[in-house]
């Protein structure tokens, strides 16, 4: 695959508007012939056709009603820049990164219900349900090896090998109050 | 720039907002995190039990907890990973079993894992390790060993031990007991 790094306005803008409708019917009949007969014009009619699909093909949710207003200006705003540089000819490219920045942002954001970037659909609610299960199980587990433990060391260490011990040698140690 | 320059940027665009979650849900690059298919290679059989919950899943759990416990939902938000290994064991693999335990708490200790609690004793080999990241705790793992039962926990994440204890006692621990034949499986 190669590159053409340098760009053919003509041919863009003939790719633009028949891809935007605005063509007659007998332009549209010449255009095509002529991307038959032309590889590189089909190739590059081809791979827009593909771009334009798959933005098309991609999700789009609801988005909260603050935000749709300052992306487009946003994108608006990347516009204005891009067309005044040289490099950035083509009308496609502008239309095409602004569209896929406001789908990513979209698709981030939260869908009702789901925190960004969690793919809901991969999991069906009684996975949900029991995976909840199994992480309360597990912490119950913690808990409960918890307090074993720590009845052991009470027991074990303290009651047995420290407080007994203190307690007997108190006890010892007690004067007598028996009448002498 | 090409038709075929835009089409790369833009599916790269998207490729870097598909990536940054899968990437994000790595759990096992975390430092608290306890590879357990090394003890798995110990039994002859699968384990009875076996819980994996991480990333998407779990961050799942946390939304559907939110509601009815958020207490639980606050501690399980701070979490990266929840596993669960457990196995029956026979009378005679017990000895087995617990030098496969050992060796596999050698190897914590070796990985930096602090041991909280050891307790060896007839009947039962308990261990309790945390694992520290800076002033955090980042990782809680539990070993098992008694009569009838072998049983693995790693917890991955910000922990707070006393809130997990905490919150695990309003659970039923008879369900530990009481685990079907298949177990959980994941």
């Amino acid at each position: 695959m190669t590159f053409d790094m340098k760009p053919d306005p003509k041919m863009e803008s003939r790719i633009d508007a028949y891809l935007d409708g605005e063509l007659s019917a007998a332009e549209r009949e010449a255009f095509l012939a002529e991307a038959r007969a032309d590889a590189a014009l089909g190739g590059e009619l081809e791979l827009a056709r593909r771009l334009q699909a798959t933005f098309r093909a991609l999700p789009r949710p609801e988005a909260p009603p603050d935000l749709a207003p300052s992306v487009l200006d946003r994108a608006r705003r990347a516009s204005d820049r891009e067309n005044r540089r040289p490099l950035a000819r083509s009308r496609y490219l502008v239309s095409g990164l602004s569209a896929a920045a406001m789908i990513v942002i979209a698709i981030l954001l939260v869908v009702p219900g789901r925190p960004p970037g969690i793919d809901a659909t991969m999991y069906s609610d009684e996975d949900v349900a029991q995976a909840l299960e199994d992480v309360q199980w597990a912490l119950a587990f913690v808990s409960h090896m918890g307090e074993r433990t720590g009845r052991i060391v009470r027991d074990e260490a303290l009651v047995g090998r420290t407080i007994e011990p203190v307690r007997s040698a108190l006890d010892g140690a007690r004067p007598s109050t028996s009448d002498e | 720039m090409t038709m075929k320059q835009a089409f790369l940027v833009a599916a790269l665009v998207l490729a870097m907002a598909a990536l940054s979650p899968a990437q994000a849900q790595d759990v096992s690059r975390e430092a608290g995190y306890v590879d357990l298919s090394s003890i798995e290679r110990s039994f002859a059989s699968p384990p009875k039990v076996e819980v994996n919950v991480r990333g998407s899943l779990l961050r799942l759990v946390v939304e559907a907890s939110r509601r009815e416990d958020p207490g639980l939902a606050d501690v399980l938000s701070r979490l990266k990973a929840v596993q669960v290994r457990s196995w029956d064991v026979e009378m005679s693999q017990r000895a087995d079993i617990e030098r496969h335990a050992e060796t596999f708490t050698q190897r914590l200790s070796r990985g930096g894992w602090e041991t909280v609690v050891r307790v060896r004793e007839v009947g039962q080999n308990v261990g309790v390790f945390l694992r520290e990241s800076g002033d955090l705790i980042s990782g809680l793992t539990i070993v098992v060993v008694e009569d009838g039962e072998a049983t693995f926990v790693n917890i991955v994440g910000d922990i707070d031990p006393s809130e997990v204890g905490m919150i695990g006692q309003r659970f039923n621990i008879d369900g530990l007991t009481g685990v079907p034949d298949g177990g959980r499986r994941r």
